[in-house]
């Protein structure tokens, strides 16, 4: 992001950037950077909190009135709303009967988790109006049985219309959890932290399992992108102690 | 959750420090008129696109055009990181993309004007100085459409 800046502003454009880790910035020196104590994924520090979101935007757009350069880095001073709540998750998850019987243990769960949740997911979409489990161009159920057979031996499943197969399976398990977490959050009761959500995903669904299992398999695959998303886009570094 | 280095998990902090991060020489420092007066234009690197273009790859330096009239039901996010969070961005759009902030601002006359378009990349797998010939593609851009402010936003 400091590198950007630079570079815009050395071909004339004046940037006012936020800075979510205010070590790297302070070495890089962007022109304008306004620093803010919130979590990675969170530049505006929470969702539906406008009047919080105005102040942030205000704040760092002010930053190009000042003539105090050539490095500005300021500091945001408050915390985002409701960044010390921690509500416990409730998910009452009943599954169905497993689909077939020719699934895999664990695609069946996941599969049956599919269904367990699709009422909240189609809550979700109500509320709404969109879906972040769009990536891979799977339904969920497409996504699931994508991801899963990279577990069988010897497979080499086919990603629809000659896209990347290492691209898609990544994308995949992305559309896997974007969707459980839009669906447990449209359950009633108080919102989840994100670290919350993380841990239910990784920690107690057959999907995060799933992923979790991919892990040893992707690292010995000899397509070198496989190994690739193996190692680094498939569990979170906070993640990792999950793996065997 | 807070990302104070201290506050956050050592290994996601040890990676956030090794990364490279070169000393720039801290200019130019471009002037401009009033915030009132600017033309401004989001460019963040989150990852986002129109749900219809192509996702990012891994290390991908491209960007995507993202119009001013856009929808926030209509962005999409595959930034490659999975080591930050993703529900926040699900439930509102403006967290990571406050287009709904700056066309209360621009109504208010608080900024001048929204750009037509703003801009997105993706902000893994490549070092800085990989990223310069696209923000130069980016600034050809943005002079095109007299924008005379770009918020910055990370993910």
């Amino acid at each position: 992001m400091s590198a950007l800046g630079h570079y815009l502003e050395t071909a004339g454009i004046p940037i006012a950037g936020i800075s979510l880790v205010r070590e790297n910035t302070e070495l890089m020196r962007p022109p304008r950077a306004l620093w803010v104590p919130f979590e990675l994924g969170r530049p505006f520090g929470a969702p539906h909190a406008p009047e919080f979101q105005m102040r942030v935007l205000k704040a760092v757009l002010a930053l190009l009135d000042r003539k105090d350069g050539p490095v500005i880095l300021e500091d945001f001073p408050d915390d985002a709303p409701g960044a010390a709540a921690s509500a416990p998750m409730v998910c009452p998850v009943n599954f169905p009967k497993p689909p077939s019987p020719n699934d895999s243990d664990l695609l069946r769960a996941v599969l049956a988790e599919n269904a367990s949740l699709a009422p909240w997911h189609a809550l979700f979409m109500e509320t709404h109006g969109r879906s972040t489990a769009n990536l891979s161009g799977f339904d969920i159920e497409r996504a699931a049985r994508y991801a899963a057979a990279f577990l069988e031996p010897d497979a080499n499943p086919e990603p629809p219309g000659g896209q990347d197969a290492a691209a898609t399976l990544r994308r995949a398990i992305e559309d896997l959890r974007n969707w459980r977490l839009e669906a447990i959050t449209a359950q009633p009761g108080p919102k989840p932290s994100s670290k919350t959500l993380a841990d239910w995903f990784w920690g107690e669904t057959a999907a995060g399992a799933l992923a979790l299992a991919l892990h040893p398999v992707l690292a010995a695959s000899a397509d070198e992108r496989l190994r690739q998303v193996g190692k680094g886009q498939l569990v979170p570094r906070n993640q990792q102690h999950r793996l065997g | 959750m807070m990302v104070r280095l201290s506050d956050m998990e050592p290994e996601d902090a040890a990676h956030l420090l090794s990364k490279a991060c070169p000393a720039f020489p801290g200019e130019p420092f471009v002037a401009g008129p009033p915030l009132s007066e600017r033309r401004v234009a989001i460019v963040t690197t989150a990852g986002l696109h129109r749900a219809n273009d192509d996702a990012f790859d891994l290390s991908d330096t491209g960007y995507r055009v993202i119009p001013g009239d856009v929808s926030g039901a209509d962005l999409a996010m595959s930034h490659a990181s999975v080591n930050f969070d993703r529900s926040g961005f699900q439930d509102d759009v403006n967290v990571v993309f406050p287009i709904d902030r700056l066309r209360e601002m621009a109504a208010a006359g608080e900024v001048g004007a929204l750009a037509d378009f703003h801009y997105s990349v993706m902000g893994a797998g490549w070092e800085p100085h990989e990223i310069e010939p696209t923000a130069k593609a980016l600034a050809t851009l943005l002079h095109q459409d007299q924008v005379d402010a770009a918020l910055l936003v990370p993910v």
